[in-house]
């Protein structure tokens, strides 16, 4: 279950005890937050989730308010390292690589209360834990993340992940891995891959991309493309794939290459797991039904219910029930202590760990001048990041702001470029990425 | 700068990653060398074109074989920033080679004056 790796914070002492790199440790540990606001008050922040998003801006606040107490609330043990499910579920890594025990994440000094969060009282400063224990606090920093809405699914069941050719890789490794089976028994005989894509706020939407082309690369491998067909299935408009023009327009022309055949409109509301059939409704409610013989099920997604039925979400338009935050300063828009990270954001795009990477630092900092008495001044442009994968081996790196505007890294590359470099990135030097994230470095 | 210092922070966790194996790797170059210096008569210069030679062997092999280690191919580097990487990956691991196979030439080389 648990990879062996090297996070573990005694590896990490016993480094330091040998003297391996004192020098080097103590400098990536002082550099990242120099420039940040820092205060001594002596106030209490709760952290709703211990993803990505909250494990890391715990990493932030440790540095940035000493004096603080630093709760965690999230009863999941296990770290899931979600950038990696497309991998698994297309046979590239093996299920051990996206998972970590969260224990080994947990920053020094912060106490980590192993319950999910049941009710939010954001008038009264509280929140009260699955158990009934209700916790006070000075700060909030909901980062919950989501909820996958497979239940509006009629007749999916997540338990048959794996079974007669039916993948979803969002519901965890365990499904993705199953899926990975469900898509290697399908690719040595060939037949109709059906993909889907709802409309909607949706994490890593890239991640339905992927898996086409995916689907279709091991197709080709496997001397079964030609007797096979790829069809995409997406709630979307017409000629709509992906949110940003210049990457949506590549992909679909891409895709006519690779004869993937796009149906918008289309959006899957019921499954019949043993008859491989699937189907579909246009806007106006008319029902198709479609035979498959490998089905990607992308579930709707939502905001997570303790925040949907609380004050915290937005009470209309169209990011109803998530959390309602600035999207500029990610400050919640009538509480003023409350800040949000993460999936669970009511902002226009980036439910990703992209986003997380380049918003937990701004969060912990515009934080940390609320509780100096100061107003937030760091702004969010709204950075996220979609390695899109077009087959085994190459991948397309692309990064992109809230307008929706490309913003390169390294300007000197095409993000639209298809690269043996990106593919490297993706399954190499992006998961390091991340754990540096996570301890608050970067 | 950000770049930079993200780069860092990735090689710094890839080492943490492997660090029971950096540090056996440490230790093999730290004694080759203590046996090497302590050789009376090395010759460096003379077992460096042995050295330049193996390494050689292992930057082009390197080249070769890396992409396949991360499930891709040759036949993927199809834009300049890819044979950039690729050969700085393959040159790491030809200096890598070199600096093992230096000292173990010459404390293989050296003779004891008589």
């Amino acid at each position: 279950m648990h990879e062996p790796h090297a996070h573990d914070p005694s590896r990490r002492r016993l480094l330091r005890a040998l003297g391996a790199a004192p020098l080097a440790l103590g400098a990536l540990e002082t550099l990242p937050v120099a420039q940040a606001q820092t205060s001594d008050a002596r106030v209490h922040v709760v952290i709703a989730g211990s993803g990505l998003g909250g494990i890391a801006v715990a990493s932030r606040l440790r540095k940035l308010l000493p004096q603080a107490r630093i709760t965690i609330v999230d009863a999941k043990l296990e770290h899931n390292y979600q950038p990696g499910y497309t991998l698994v579920a297309t046979g590239v890594w093996p299920i051990a690589k996206v998972r970590d025990r969260n224990a080994d994440f947990q920053p020094e000094g912060v106490q980590w209360v192993q319950e999910m969060v049941a009710e939010f009282d954001p008038a009264a400063n509280s929140l009260t834990t699955t158990s009934g224990s209700k916790i006070s606090y000075d700060y909030l920093v909901v980062a919950t993340g989501l909820q996958l809405g497979y239940d509006q699914i009629e007749g999916m069941d997540v338990k048959a992940i794996g079974q007669n050719g039916l993948g979803s890789v969002y519901l965890g490794p365990e499904a993705a891995l199953a899926t990975w089976r469900a898509m290697d028994a399908f690719r040595a005989q060939g037949g109709r891959a059906v993909m889907t894509l709802p409309a909607g706020p949706l994490k890593c939407a890239g991640a339905p991309l992927k898996m086409t082309f995916m689907v279709a690369d091991r197709l080709r491998q496997a001397g079964t493309r030609d007797r096979s067909s790829v069809d995409f299935y997406t709630g979307l408009p017409d000629d709509t794939v992906f949110g940003v023009k210049v990457v949506n327009d590549d992909v679909l022309a891409r895709w006519k290459n690779l004869d993937i055949q796009p149906h918008y409109l289309s959006r899957l509301v019921a499954v019949d797991t043993g008859a491989r059939k699937a189907v579909f409704a246009s806007p106006e409610g008319e029902r198709s039904e479609v035979d498959y013989d490998f089905l990607h099920v992308v579930p709707p997604m939502r905001a997570v219910d303790a925040v949907r039925d609380s004050e915290l979400a937005a009470q209309e338009g169209p990011m109803l029930g998530w959390l309602q935050v600035s999207k500029d300063t990610l400050q919640h828009q009538r509480f003023a202590n409350v800040f949000g990270v993460g999936d669970i954001n009511g902002t226009p795009r980036g439910k990703t760990a992209a986003t997380v990477k380049k918003s937990a630092p701004l969060v912990a900092h515009n934080l940390a001048r609320v509780v100096a008495g100061q107003a937030p001044d760091e702004i969010f442009d709204g950075y996220t990041s979609c390695p899109m994968i077009v087959r085994e081996g190459s991948a397309m790196l692309i990064e992109f702001d809230y307008e929706g505007r490309l913003t390169p890294s390294m300007p000197f590359i095409d993000p639209m470029q298809e690269s043996f470099m990106a593919w490297l990135m993706k399954v190499r030097l992006l998961k390091p990425a991340y754990v540096a994230v996570l301890k608050g470095r970067v | 700068m950000y770049e930079i210092w993200l780069m860092l922070n990735i090689v710094w966790e890839l080492a943490l990653a492997i660090w029971p194996w950096l540090l056996a790797l440490a230790v093999l170059w730290l004694l080759l060398m203590a046996r090497a210096v302590r050789r009376p008569g090395a010759a460096w210069r003379g077992s460096l074109p042995g050295a330049l030679a193996l390494a050689a062997l292992a930057a082009i092999t390197t080249f070769l074989l890396a992409p396949g280690w991360v499930h891709s191919s040759l036949a993927e580097l199809k834009y300049w920033i890819d044979w950039a990487t690729l050969l700085g990956i393959a040159a790491a691991g030809g200096a890598l080679v070199l600096a093992f196979a230096w000292p173990l030439l010459v404390g293989l080389r050296a003779r004891p004056s008589a």
